[in-house]
């Protein structure tokens, strides 16, 4: 082996030659005591440098970039509006900036229509768009950040609040594991600020299903469980059977008219949107409960005037007189008997988004 | 609670916006992670401050983490680009010249001042490795400090395999002449080769692609 054959002798000291190589070089050291020298020095030079002290920190960094982190969400603002961020620190005398911002991002959008989504297919999802929305989301800023100052402990933790954490992802969870999941619904929160996704609570609360709770699963800016659906989102979990859902979509359309597009589902995206961790489970209207008008003349039945009491003498209660009102079994009940009965449905999922729903 | 929970949980909990799940997660490999970054400033104050800047810069950029390789993976790589960039990037010391590093004395094992002997070479040692660039210390540093492989490294760097082969060599050459007294080839003993574990840690700790989620006893 010559001189000009150091990086075969790195190579051989590093583990990276194959096993001809090695037996190659080691010949070679064998009958070359100036070979073996170089790679003595290449071993004492590898030994230096590995043998150096592995210290500890020797305090917690937890802390401090927790803090910050949590410092940083409180006080910063992002207005976003498809590719151009606009960052603006939460202090009062800049609110006046922040709605000058939104308000000029916000006529830009209008003045952009997005290009119309695919028609609803069964067995995809639908999507409901319209102008790009703004998006306005507390997160950690892209760019540097300032040196800690101070050292600030961890906020404990809630032992209720992780409990009713828990529960509810186990049970949204559940909702997402049903082999039964169809199709995603995707509302575009073109108003921004979470408009789109509490007109779709709201409907959803109100409209009557046989499975009247469901999911809500909050997906943060920054947080890509779907590659072809980027962006901050809430994704509803719901049950719905198919006369449920069409008139579901009949409500969509009239709140979102003329926006309603198709796109797919695949399991992996459920699935991440199972384990995304910040859930919540809310309640709606059951389809079986029936509210009985009690005054005429919509009444199902009269209600019968109020009794006539009367006290007697002697005893400890009043005297009722006159016709009694029917008895609670005698008005007939559409019940939990009745609701059993019902079909289950699948679950669908609806998804509101507040991004720029052009990319889509 | 957070405490027990695998990195994969603590993730998803951070992108959900608890910010006290990234706090577990410092302090799960933060400590991992001190001595290569204290191995590529050469300050302890400077090694901090870039763990803290990673954490941060980690905190991010989660949404871009697919989970194809360990997060200890995708933090090490962050910590090392780190420094690689910016104000980090610079030469700690001034390298003046490639004039050889007096050794400390020598002493015979059993000399109690065999601690601070150790202590007085591992700082000529790391006054080598801060004379370096930038570019060769951190291959330098991830080649014999923590034992990676050169497409390990490459990888890391984003650069090729003979690019990490070509600055190891350098910073290797340049290092003997630093170091030569402690490196001398008649002055040291018969190669006995050993190849160390990549990162003198357990097999999760190894690079390569995340090991399967543990199941939530609570799911």
């Amino acid at each position: 082996m010559n001189p000009l054959d150091d990086a075969i002798l790195d190579a051989y000291i590093d583990d990276e030659l194959d096993p001809a190589g090695r037996f190659e070089v080691e010949s070679a050291m064998a009958t070359d005591p100036a070979l073996a020298d170089r790679a003595r020095a290449r071993l004492a030079l590898r030994d230096l440098i590995a043998g150096l002290p592995r210290p500890v920190v020797g305090m917690s960094l937890a802390g401090p970039i927790v803090a910050r982190l949590a410092a940083r969400r409180r006080r910063q603002i992002h207005l976003q509006f498809g590719q151009r961020t606009v960052s603006i620190p939460m202090r009062p005398a800049r609110w006046a900036g922040v709605g000058l911002a939104a308000s000029a991002l916000l006529s830009w959008s209008l003045g952009n229509p997005p290009v119309p989504p695919d028609d609803f297919r069964d067995g995809a999802a639908i999507a409901i768009t319209g102008a790009p929305p703004i998006m306005v989301a507390f997160d950690p800023p892209a760019g540097p950040i300032d040196p800690p100052t101070e050292l600030v402990a961890a906020p404990p933790v809630d032992p209720a609040i992780e409990a009713d954490r828990e529960r509810d992802r186990r049970q949204v969870r559940a909702l997402m594991e049903r082999d039964d999941v169809r199709r995603i619904l995707i509302v575009a929160d073109v108003l921004g600020a979470g408009a789109a996704t509490e007109q779709v609570d709201e409907i959803l609360r109100k409209a009557g299903r046989a499975r009247p709770d469901y999911g809500r699963i909050t997906v943060a800016q920054g947080v890509v469980v779907d590659p072809e659906h980027p962006g901050a989102a809430t994704v509803f979990a719901v049950v719905m059977n198919d006369g449920e859902l069409a008139e579901f979509r009949g409500r969509l359309d009239a709140q979102f008219p003329g926006a309603v597009s198709s796109d797919a589902a695949g399991p992996e995206v459920i699935t991440q949107l199972a384990e995304i961790g910040q859930v919540a489970v809310a309640s709606g209207t059951p389809a079986a409960v029936l509210h009985r008008p009690l005054t005429p003349p919509i009444a199902i039945r009269p209600v019968p005037p109020p009794p006539a009491v009367a006290l007697i003498p002697g005893h400890e209660r009043p005297l009722v007189l006159g016709p009694r009102r029917p008895e609670v079994a005698e008005i007939p009940q559409i019940g939990p008997a009745a609701r059993q009965d019902a079909p289950t449905g699948r679950t669908v999922l609806v998804w509101v988004a507040t991004r720029d729903q052009r990319a889509w | 609670m957070i405490r027990g929970r695998d990195d994969s949980w603590l993730i998803e909990a951070c992108r959900a916006g608890h910010v006290e799940a990234f706090g577990e997660l410092v302090g799960r490999y933060q400590d991992r992670l001190y001595p290569t970054a204290l191995r590529l400033t050469g300050r302890e104050d400077d090694a901090r401050d870039l763990l803290q800047d990673a954490f941060l810069k980690a905190f991010q950029k989660l949404g871009r983490f697919r989970g194809e390789s360990a997060f200890y993976t995708w933090i090490y790589r962050i910590t090392v680009n780190l420094a690689l960039s910016g104000r980090r990037g610079r030469r700690v010391a001034p390298a003046t010249g490639l004039a050889p590093i007096d050794p400390p004395d020598p002493a015979p094992e059993s000399d109690p001042a065999l601690p601070l002997q150790r202590a007085e070479q591992d700082a000529l040692v790391q006054s080598a490795l801060d004379a370096l660039g930038p570019e060769h210390r951190a291959v330098v540093v991830m080649k014999e400090f923590d034992g990676l492989r050169y497409e390990q490294i490459a990888a890391i760097l984003g650069v090729p395999v003979g690019t990490v082969r070509s600055r190891l060599h350098r910073a290797r050459s340049e290092l003997r002449i630093r170091l030569q007294s402690l490196v001398d080839e008649d002055a040291v003993p018969a190669p006995t080769l050993r190849h160390r574990d990549a990162w003198h840690e357990p097999p999760t700790a190894t690079f390569g692609p995340s090991p399967p989620d543990h199941h939530e006893p609570s799911r």
